[in-house]
């Protein structure tokens, strides 16, 4: 009680009324799973309770508690991403290839009907299609790309934290990538699927 | 020259970090030459600063999502509950 004098005001037991859907919702668009959001923002409110002491005000209440929960999120996304890259690396090789067993696109990349994105309407077609595909991404591949996007890492970093070699999280990535490349590729031709012409034999 | 299997790769490899200049003129000449190559490195560089700019802004959230009640209440009893414990 006699410190409060000195340090910052927190409020414990108003945390959840003030803050709780603001973490939520930043923990679900990071996981992607109710139940782990959830799970998340118990833990960094906890975790927040035993170092309370260590709050200097220097930020909003808020904020600091959304740089724990942020490291809460991104120690989960490692650990699932460290589990997943042997199984996803497995499950391409089951999936089959794009390419040829000679390395060749089994079938050709169509062009976009827009590849400009300066062209406004364009762009947010463009975003629209592309919001739906990351959510229709598999929750393993996703991760991926929040690890990469969401919060800034560098691959660099991921690939310390994760103990993941290069070339592994490299073959994560591009897999990612090709998977959502195709999902942009078949949804932003409309309904059309690529006809032979376009695959430009 | 290097595949197209392998030029996807490192397609996708450079917008991560800096290839040797050994893979970047490998790649160089492969895309100088392949149409479908040239075009995917196009798309993806238009994919990877959408998917940037997606994650960068407010739409990978739901704002309309809320915790669900019973889940405050659970965790507000627990905090509540080692407030208590503390004093």
């Amino acid at each position: 009680m006699d410190s409060s004098i000195t340090t910052p005001r927190l409020d414990p037991a108003m945390w959840v009324d003030l803050h709780g859907d603001h973490l939520y919702r930043f923990a679900l668009a990071r996981v992607c799973d109710q139940e782990t959001a959830q799970e998340l923002v118990q833990q960094a409110l906890l975790a927040a309770l035993t170092a309370r002491h260590l709050f200097r005000g220097h930020s909003s209440e808020r904020t600091w508690l959304t740089a724990i929960l942020k490291r809460k999120v991104a120690d989960s996304l490692r650990t699932a991403v460290r589990r997943r890259v042997r199984q996803e690396l497995d499950l391409d090789k089951a999936m089959g290839s794009r390419f040829t067993r000679n390395g060749k696109w089994k079938q050709k990349p169509g062009e976009w009907s827009s590849d400009d994105p300066g062209q406004e309407l364009n762009r947010a077609e463009f975003r629209k299609t592309l919001d739906g595909c990351l959510s229709k991404l598999p929750t393993r591949l996703r991760q991926v790309f929040v690890l990469k996007y969401m919060d800034e890492e560098a691959v660099d970093d991921i690939r310390k934290t994760t103990g993941v070699t290069a070339t592994n999280l490299a073959v994560m990535l591009h897999r990612a990538r090709l998977r959502l490349w195709q999902c942009l590729t078949v949804n932003w031709f409309g309904e059309e699927p690529m006809t032979p012409s376009e695959g430009g034999k | 020259m290097i595949t197209c299997r392998r030029a996807a790769v490192l397609i996708s490899e450079e917008l991560d970090y800096d290839l040797s200049l050994h893979l970047r003129a490998g790649l160089a000449f492969h895309v100088l030459v392949c149409m479908s190559c040239r075009r995917y490195r196009r798309q993806l560089g238009v994919m990877d600063e959408a998917v940037e700019e997606y994650f960068a802004s407010a739409r990978a959230v739901n704002p309309g999502e809320t915790m669900p009640p019973s889940s405050k209440e659970q965790l507000k009893a627990i905090i509540v509950y080692q407030l208590d414990a503390e004093s």
